[in-house]
């Protein structure tokens, strides 16, 4: 699932661990965006807010 | 069954002076304001009736006077008249995940007493100014040489409120720094930053509190740099 990070935030990937900061832009394993939307860390990044990005 | 605990662990931090050395006693007295409410021909009730007001919060704190480690004597003077400092008791200990009370405290008295027969004594008066946070443990003070994830602390439900940190860095030594975050989490495996504390670079200490909910799951990231050490503690509430 592609995400907006709000927060910057730890998790756990590739058996690493992975911080990410706020403004990127990533495609994440669902149950890390998921559960990063949960922490309210990030937002789902939907076509709308690309074409808002693009602007 | 209950658990007692005495009251010999008591931890009590004031801006960058760990006082717990030098104190005998510590007192913190969390009040609320009620107004009342009631009036004629109030039903069936035959009691007065009252609607909750303002909190608010003093501490007492007294010991023995002490000037050169720690310089509690100068951490007292300063304090009054001041703008206020961070401030936190820790009544059973500092131990991750023990009670915290803390705030911005402003000192009203400090009292010097000698007496022919005893050692010299202090008693030393705070007012909060706003909110006493009422919170866990998350580092008992600590001296700190490297980086680390420190253990999660769980406040049993996400905040409904937001939420405040507090950071006291009490002993300083070579030329470290030190950058504090508190993470929380739902799930205690994708960790989201909190609260950010401004760098320490020596003795210093913050307080921050945040509109934002906090996670249920929370831990403090410490991330050291330089050389030497700080002694740093950090504490966590939900309002």
């Amino acid at each position: 699932m592609k995400v907006k990070i709000l927060a910057g935030s730890n998790f756990p990937l590739d058996k690493k661990d992975k911080r990410v900061e706020a403004g990127e832009v990533l495609d994440l394993p669902d149950k890390i965006a998921k559960a990063l939307i949960k922490n309210n860390a990030a937002v789902k990044f939907d076509s709308k807010m690309a074409k808002e990005e693009e602007e | 069954m209950p658990t007692f605990t005495h009251g010999k662990n008591a931890v009590v931090l004031l801006d960058n002076t760990n006082l717990s050395t030098t104190l005998t006693d510590a007192a913190l007295s969390l009040t609320a304001d009620v107004a009342e409410t009631s009036t004629f021909s109030g039903g069936i009730s035959a009691g007065k009736t009252y609607v909750a007001g303002l909190k608010d919060g003093t501490v007492t704190l007294s010991g023995y006077f002490e000037s050169t480690d720690p310089d509690a004597d100068a951490e007292f003077l300063s304090q009054l008249g001041g703008s206020g400092a961070a401030f936190s008791i820790a009544p059973i200990g500092y131990t991750r995940g023990n009670a915290v009370s803390f705030g911005n405290t402003i000192a009203t008295s400090y009292d010097r007493s000698a007496d022919v027969g005893s050692v010299v004594a202090v008693a030393v008066a705070f007012q909060f100014d706003g909110d006493a946070y009422n919170g866990k443990s998350l580092l008992a003070p600590t001296s700190v040489t490297g980086s680390s994830n420190e253990a999660t602390v769980d406040f049993g439900a996400a905040g409904t409120n937001g939420g405040a940190g507090v950071l006291h860095c009490t002993v300083s030594s070579g030329s470290p720094t030190l950058d504090v975050k508190i993470q929380t989490s739902t799930d205690e495996a994708v960790w989201s930053d909190y609260i950010t504390f401004t760098q320490a670079t020596g003795t210093t200490s913050e307080l921050i509190t945040s509109a934002t909910n906090p996670n249920q799951y929370a831990r403090a990231v410490l991330t050291f740099g330089g050389t030497g050490s700080i002694t740093a503690a950090v504490g966590f509430a939900h309002k």
